[in-house]
């Protein structure tokens, strides 16, 4: 939409298991100024399935960002965590939390497991446009990504 | 003194017998010494002036015929009185006539002289004229020794002694016969006393002998000995009996501490299941409050999205409702959040550390910098002091109590007071404020969760903020109440355990620690 | 004659208690002086029955008979002397004296026939005498001289038959005593 975007898009992860946020993620990203292609995991194992490139991800392209949701079904998104950062060829990639809770628990637990940042999600929807703008801004065109972790 | 003291009876009675004795019989010797000293010594005198008298008498008629010889016939018939040192004889004109001497060689002697005089030792001179038909006739002069007067004196002195002797021989036989009665008696009352005292029994009697004084000791001893026996006999019984309720009551505080303990027992189960309840509870709040928070996040966010895309396509009544469940969604997300952080009090491991009320207050000044601001509030304080406690939860405590103070203010621009006074173990803090006051009929519910006064259009909120006050202050172990009258102000007050060295801490040691918790809790 | 020291200071003692030999102090007084002396002495160791004084102021009269050897002396000796309260008085008779007219009696040595004489004589009267002869004759005091001093023997046995009485102190002085 911006003529200055980059010819190749930005792999962005999505692991989130409501629709709805889901939407409101992509529409948000969507109005954003830097090129995204975003990819839906519904749930842990799907996350985990999809980085690996196993069963149907065979063809799944490695994403520069993870935006990690924690409350899914299957498998957790803190296990999820912390299957990347044990994985020499995963944990390199940033992962933003973007979670319904604020509980001190959770912010240090996904710290720990070195996660990149914890956010809340705002409830009003304006806020959480700015969210997302603002990932976008700082993890998209501020941050340099590793293209590979090995 | 001592070894009198301790001296046998018998050896006392015998010493004051014998002391008596010696005193009288000394006195008495002595008193009749002297008066005999003093009687004979003047018959003395008496004696030898006649004897002088004689003699002068007797040699009228030598000294009248001028005869040497028969006057020293008549001298020498002293020779009878062995204290007659010397006799001389003289005529008017002062030569000698005649003269006897009992010692070899004679004294010289003269007519000139005193007519009494104590010469060389103890003797004494005498000097009388001779008288014949009223002309003198010559002069003799007589000395005799006082010899008599000590010899006298040597026997007094050895019979005084002597009798004090027989007298002490004899005391000491009576007193000998005298100890029957008193001093075996006395002896007796030992001896028992002795095997009372060494055997404890008190059945034995000391032998009455007489009935004098020793004898009514005798009795009396024995009377308290049949005293002692019975008091004896008594306090035996009473020990015993104590000895039965002291078992008694040992099989009865056995039983009860059996009870005690199975209560006991129950008691610790009960709490135990209670922990466990609790943290189930807890556990199930938190979760709770999560669960729910991400569908109401959905229903507010897409009636939002509802209201903002299709806002002028609806009809009026379309809108209000969307508004009423916007409302709806948004009050529940309060009410979620309110519920989340009330379940959060004491749901984690919190560490309790010496915390300045001074530093706390300060801190939630900064925190409702903006509200103190814009409400005009005056919020003023005494010294505070330093307490054990989980210092964001003290900021938590404060900054509620004020808020709520500013939140039902009056018409005047809110001041709020907060003290902290010293009452024995603990800390009674207060927090004063000047507006609308609390009916006493509700001062016990606006402490339980969710329990509201006003209707949401006067005053928002979702009556959280003192039931965290309310769980913050039980934790911290004192308690919380209100005094108060509706449109009178209120004035909020909690107690706080005192810590033992409060005085002790700087307020600027833990400031770090403020700050860091202050940071977290104010995002 | 020669008068020993002792006989000197007697008869100055007498001498001086009679206040009457003023003027033979110096010299030593001769044998009558002393015998004068003792005539007084004697008055002093007798005592005469009440009879022999008719009143007391009937004075103690001493009488010598025959030669006097005494001159003026006696009377000296005893003027102003007092015996029992009589004056005295000293007479000189040269034969016997009447009844009571005598107390003293001196014999003078050389009278006659003194044993008639003194026989003649009442017993109120005191007889004195020279030498032991005098007492053979019935008298009661008689002079001796012995070693030169003036002394006196008593005839106890004429004494007791005279109703003067002597002293025991007399007797204890005499020289002898005859009975």
């Amino acid at each position: 939409m911006t003529t200055d975007r980059a010819a190749t898009p930005i792999e962005i992860l999505l692991a989130e298991d409501n629709p709805g946020d889901v939407r409101l993620t992509r529409e948000a990203f969507k109005r954003g100024r830097v090129a995204t292609n975003i990819n839906v995991a519904n749930n842990g194992e799907d996350v985990i399935s999809y980085l690996r490139r196993e069963g149907k991800y065979q063809l799944a392209v490695r994403p520069d960002l993870i935006v990690l949701d924690l409350n899914m079904p299957r498998k957790d998104g803190r296990a999820v965590l912390a299957e990347i950062k044990h994985d020499p060829d995963l944990d390199c990639i940033p992962v933003v939390v973007l979670t319904s809770s604020d509980a001190d628990e959770d912010i240090v637990a996904c710290y720990k497991l070195h996660a990149s940042c914890f956010i809340s999600k705002p409830f009003e929807v304006k806020e959480y446009n700015e969210v997302i703008r603002s990932i976008e801004e700082f993890w998209l065109t501020i941050a340099k990504l590793p293209k590979h972790c090995s | 003194m001592r070894t009198l003291r301790d001296t046998p009876i018998r050896k006392k009675l015998i010493a004051i017998v014998v002391a008596t004795l010696a005193v009288a019989i000394l006195l008495a010797g002595f008193g009749i010494m002297i008066l005999d000293g003093i009687l004979f010594r003047t018959r003395m005198v008496r004696d030898f002036s006649a004897l002088t008298k004689i003699v002068a008498d007797l040699n009228t008629a030598t000294l009248s015929f001028d005869d040497p010889q028969a006057a020293r016939e008549t001298l020498m018939a002293l020779k009878a009185r062995p204290h007659v040192v010397q006799t001389c004889l003289f005529r008017t004109d002062g030569t000698e006539l005649a003269q006897y001497s009992r010692e070899v060689p004679a004294r010289a002697c003269s007519a000139a002289g005193p007519t009494e005089e104590i010469s060389a030792g103890d003797d004494v001179t005498l000097r009388r004229p001779v008288m014949l038909d009223g002309r003198q006739v010559g002069t003799v002069l007589l000395t005799y020794d006082r010899t008599e007067v000590s010899e006298r004196r040597l026997l007094f002195g050895a019979v005084v002694l002597g009798t004090f002797t027989l007298a002490s021989l004899l005391a000491f036989l009576l007193t000998a016969k005298l100890r029957g009665s008193i001093e075996l008696p006395i002896s007796n009352l030992a001896h028992t006393a002795a095997i009372v005292a060494e055997t404890r029994n008190y059945q034995v009697r000391a032998e009455k002998v007489s009935d004098d004084e020793l004898g009514l000791l005798t009795g009396a001893f024995n009377e308290m000995l049949s005293r002692i026996q019975l008091s004896d006999r008594e306090l035996r019984r009473a020990a015993e009996e104590l000895e039965a309720r002291v078992a008694e009551r040992t099989r009865e505080l056995e039983t009860e501490l059996a009870e005690r303990r199975r209560a006991e027992e129950a008691l610790n189960r009960q709490a135990a299941e209670l922990a466990r309840s609790n943290a189930d509870l807890q556990q199930f709040a938190y979760v709770a409050s999560h669960d729910l928070q991400e569908p109401l996040r959905m229903v507010f966010s897409y009636m939002n999205l509802i209201a903002e895309q299709y806002s002028g396509k609806l009809d009026a009544e379309a809108d209000e409702f969307i508004g009423y469940a916007v409302d709806g969604a948004r009050r529940m997300r309060q009410l979620i959040t309110d519920l989340l952080e009330y379940s959060r009090v004491g749901s984690r491991d919190q560490v309790w550390q010496p915390t300045h009320c001074d530093k706390v207050l300060q801190d939630v000044r900064a925190n409702l910098s903006l509200t103190l601001e814009e409400s005009r509030t005056v919020l003023t304080s005494s010294t505070l002091p330093v307490i054990l406690a989980e210092p964001a939860q003290v900021t938590q405590l404060f900054q509620n109590l004020i808020a709520n103070g500013i939140k039902f203010r009056g018409s005047e621009p809110p001041r709020i007071h907060v003290t902290a006074t010293r009452e024995g173990e603990w800390w009674k803090f207060s927090v004063a404020d000047n507006g609308i006051g609390i009916d006493p009929a509700h001062h016990q519910r606006i402490f339980i969760i969710f329990q509201r006064l006003h209707d949401r259009t006067s005053y928002a909120g979702t009556g959280i903020g003192l039931a965290i006050c309310n769980k913050i202050v039980n934790r911290l172990g004192g308690r919380i109440w209100v005094e108060s009258e509706a449109g009178g102000g209120a004035t909020f007050y909690f107690t706080i355990p005192a810590m033992n060295s409060a005085t002790g801490s700087g307020p600027g040691e833990f400031s770090d620690i403020y700050g860091r918790r202050n940071d977290q809790e104010t995002e | 004659m020669r008068l020993s020291p002792t006989r000197v200071a007697v008869l100055l003692g007498l001498c001086l208690a009679a206040e009457a030999c003023a003027q033979e102090t110096n010299a030593p007084p001769s044998e009558y002086q002393v015998k004068a002396a003792y005539l007084l002495n004697f008055t002093r160791f007798v005592a005469w029955p009440a009879t022999a004084f008719a009143d007391p102021d009937v004075p103690l009269t001493i009488c010598i008979l025959g030669e006097d050897p005494f001159g003026a002396t006696l009377d000296r000796v005893v003027e102003g002397e007092t015996v029992d309260g009589h004056r005295l008085a000293v007479q000189r008779l040269q034969r016997t004296p009447a009844s009571k007219s005598c107390h003293v009696l001196y014999v003078a040595a050389g009278e006659r026939e003194q044993a008639k004489l003194l026989r003649g004589l009442d017993h109120e009267t005191l007889t004195v005498g020279e030498g032991e002869g005098f007492l053979r004759a019935g008298g009661v005091l008689a002079f001796v001289l012995e070693d030169r001093r003036v002394r006196f023997s008593i005839n106890l046995a004429a004494a007791n038959r005279s109703d003067v009485k002597l002293s025991s102190k007399l007797l204890n002085v005499a020289r002898s005593v005859l009975k």
